[in-house]
């Protein structure tokens, strides 16, 4: 009750209709009869879907609960088998998120993350915007040389973390903690639509418009095209975060930056434990950026998630390491969140339905009969927020990019002209939690609501589409690819 | 005395070998093979459209499961052959169809029965799940050493019954509903020779007592929290 005491007007309405509404919608969907495309398990993990997402909307139950809720209903009403239910529990995000709490503690205890995160502010942070801004140009460098989204979200996370820290995010500073998370997340996802190397379903989605038109988008023509949309779109994020959570302070703490310069420079010189913290995270991101050399290097690939565990056993071990279990802090509450959250995704797109109401769109739209311009405006809609019902990046680019292509083909419009904008679009997953692995990472600091990010994720995506449309009458335009 | 019989059974062999292509060479092709399984009762009444080409004596083999009952057959464009003739061919069923042309193009629709198709069998499903699941698999078995062109298959699900979920195959199968009922389809650019396809699915009554159960908890819950609740709007 004290927490909802806490919300707004408007919140506590959704606080108070959330789960009777989320009850109703789940028994609509559960007694209706079953579409004509998709399986009684489709229709179920449906049914389960909308019940979570309104739940994690409204917040009228804890996250977690409506997690436990989801797998129980998922695997006793027939949405999905037992086994794989539970399993997601087993998935590599999970493990990947456990070995970044490990690594967060270990980095928390040597004292390094404080000693990174305080000369960040000192050196960056004026104030609280610059903080902010500076997190958010080091989100878009390592772009350049860590390929994986996720790797890059379990990287930001121990300074995020530190960095909130030092703002009190959890006791005075709420907004400023909204911002660090959900700017991070908008971040990692929009800046990887720059760089075709950020994350491996862009370089899927290029060789498929290779396969199919026979043509090749290089690095740089990716480059090109992207980049204008991907900085203005991070400008109008950062924009739109101070509009709708207003930064409570614009100093750290509420102690002043003079507080946060003593305390940094009473830190010293590195101790032994920083350097151990230090080496251990080096290391690990120097096997994350190397990724692709791993077996010419090394003899076998050690994929993301085992670096992470490597990291973690490092950690943990004797001499080298610096932490025991006791001292690890892992929120397990997010553990189950994020693998409900998983689980309501990838079921959806194993039963089907994900590419059902996809193909159910476009066929509504009666697509074909409209004006290129229209046709452009449709696809980078569709294609930008087809997120809400693919959680994977891949599984999207593979259903998305064949059918825009096929699109083109069918109304007489040169194919790139749809399909490279379409693929700049497949790394805007950044509305929801599970939408996305750097989602649930950032969501995992408990600094945000699913409403928070769904608000300012919607937003930020409207923006980006403008942007598309701008580019579409100028950029794109220049450049030759409409 | 031992080398004749080791001699006999070489040359036995070396027959058996070879004479399969040439035999192989005197059957028709097959172009395309489209079905409909719909349920009738517990059986199958299943309608076939078969594409092919007659061979040289002017015959045109239709691989046929043995335990199906031919209905009615028609032939585009009109033979005038005798009715079809069910033989077996190395251990395989066919029914032998002889047209009035070699080397022509026919188009023969089939009807037949095929009994047990739709009795299914209890799911095999473990942990949590509804009760009252059943598997309905349906075989289909190129008799013919030849590869099939083309084969598509259009499994329907019973009337009153849900498409619970598809078991086989695990991808590349469509679901789709047209005035007859709900349907899996599934279709492959070939069959080799004696090669099949099996298309399985489970398939689901809900109950309306479970129903009737789920609205009453959904109303009874819904309005227990919405009193419980409702400090939080007053204040």
């Amino acid at each position: 009750m004290e927490i909802v005491k806490k919300k707004n007007k408007f919140e506590t309405y959704m606080y108070y209709f959330g789960l009777p509404l989320a009850l109703i919608v789940f028994g609509i969907l559960y007694t209706m009869p079953t579409p004509a495309g998709i399986s009684y398990s489709g229709k179920i993990s449906l049914a389960v879907f909308a019940f979570a997402l309104i739940l994690w909307v409204t917040e009228a139950l804890s996250t977690y609960v409506t997690a436990l809720f989801v797998i129980v209903f998922l695997s006793i009403f027939g949405g999905w088998t037992e086994k794989s239910t539970l399993g997601v529990f087993g998935y590599n995000v999970i493990w990947l998120m456990i070995s970044a709490f490990i690594i967060t503690s270990g980095m928390e205890k040597s004292g390094f993350a404080k000693r990174l995160a305080l000369w960040l502010i000192t050196k960056f942070g004026k104030n609280t915007n610059q903080i902010l801004l500076s997190l958010m140009v080091a989100n878009f460098l390592i772009a350049f040389i860590v390929p994986s989204t996720t790797a890059r979200a379990a990287i930001m996370l121990p300074i995020v973390l530190l960095i909130g820290k030092a703002y009190k995010i959890h006791e005075e500073n709420k907004n400023i903690g909204k911002l660090l998370a959900i700017q991070g997340l908008q971040a990692n996802n929009i800046s990887t639509s720059a760089i075709l190397t950020a994350t491996a379903p862009q370089i899927l989605a290029v060789g498929l418009i290779k396969d199919m038109t026979n043509y090749s988008v290089s690095w740089s023509q990716w480059l090109i095209a992207s980049i204008p949309i991907a900085v203005l779109t991070l400008a109008f994020s950062y924009i739109v975060g101070f509009r709708l959570f207003k930064p409570e302070t614009q100093l750290p703490g509420g102690e002043g930056i003079h507080q946060i310069k003593e305390e940094y420079k009473r830190l010293g010189k590195m101790n032994v434990m920083e350097k151990k913290a230090l080496f251990i995270f080096g290391l690990t991101i120097l096997l994350w950026a190397t990724d692709k050399w791993h077996l010419s290097l090394l003899g076998f690939k050690i994929s993301l998630v085992m670096v992470a565990v490597i990291a973690a056993i490092l950690f943990f071990l004797p001499y080298i390491g610096i932490l025991s279990w006791k001292e690890t802090k892992i929120p397990w509450n997010l553990m189950i969140f994020s693998a409900g959250a998983y689980a309501t995704g990838i079921s959806l797109n194993s039963t089907g339905v994900a590419s059902w109401a996809l193909n159910g769109i476009f066929a509504k739209l009666g697509i074909e009969s409209m004006s290129m311009v229209t046709i452009y405006g449709i696809v980078i809609f569709i294609s930008s927020f087809s997120h809400f019902v693919f959680t994977s990046k891949t599984v999207r680019t593979v259903i998305i990019i064949p059918t825009v292509i096929a699109l083109a083909d069918t109304v007489g419009i040169n194919p790139i002209a749809l399909a490279l904008p379409a693929a700049l679009t497949i790394a805007d997953t950044i509305t929801l939690p599970p939408h996305c692995k750097p989602n649930l990472i950032y969501y995992s600091t408990g600094c945000f609501t699913v409403f928070d990010q769904l608000s300012y994720g919607v937003i930020v995506l409207i923006g980006k589409w403008i942007l598309m449309f701008a580019a579409f009458f100028s950029w794109f335009r220049i450049l030759g690819i409409v | 005395m031992v080398l004749k019989i080791k001699n006999i059974i070489i040359f036995s062999i070396l027959l058996l070998v070879f004479s399969i292509p040439v035999f192989a060479q005197n059957y028709n092709e097959i172009i395309s093979y489209s079905e409909k399984v719909l349920p009738d009762g517990d059986d199958a009444l299943i309608s076939a459209s078969v594409t092919a080409t007659s061979n040289d004596s002017n015959e045109v083999y239709v691989p046929l499961n043995k335990k199906a009952k031919l209905i009615r057959y028609t032939i585009t464009p009109p033979s005038v052959s005798a009715d079809p003739e069910q033989i077996r061919i190395n251990g395989k069923n066919v029914y032998k169809f002889v047209m009035s042309e070699k080397q022509d193009k026919y188009q023969i629709e089939l009807q037949y029965k095929l009994p047990g198709v739709y009795k299914g069998k209890k799911a095999k499903m473990k942990g949590s799940h509804p009760g009252g699941v059943k598997t309905v698999t349906y075989k289909f078995v190129n008799n013919l050493p030849v590869t099939m062109k083309s084969y598509q298959v259009h499994l329907y699900i019973p009337e009153k019954k849900e498409l619970y979920h598809v078991l086989t195959p695990a991808k590349k199968y469509k679901i789709n509903a047209d005035n007859t009922g709900k349907y899996v389809s599934y279709a492959v650019s070939k069959i080799g020779g004696y090669g099949n396809i099996t298309v399985s699915a489970n398939v689901y009554s809900q109950s309306a007592k479970v129903k009737i159960v789920i609205w009453i908890a959904i109303i009874l819950l819904s309005v227990f929290l919405l009193m419980k609740r409702v400090d939080v709007i007053k204040n």
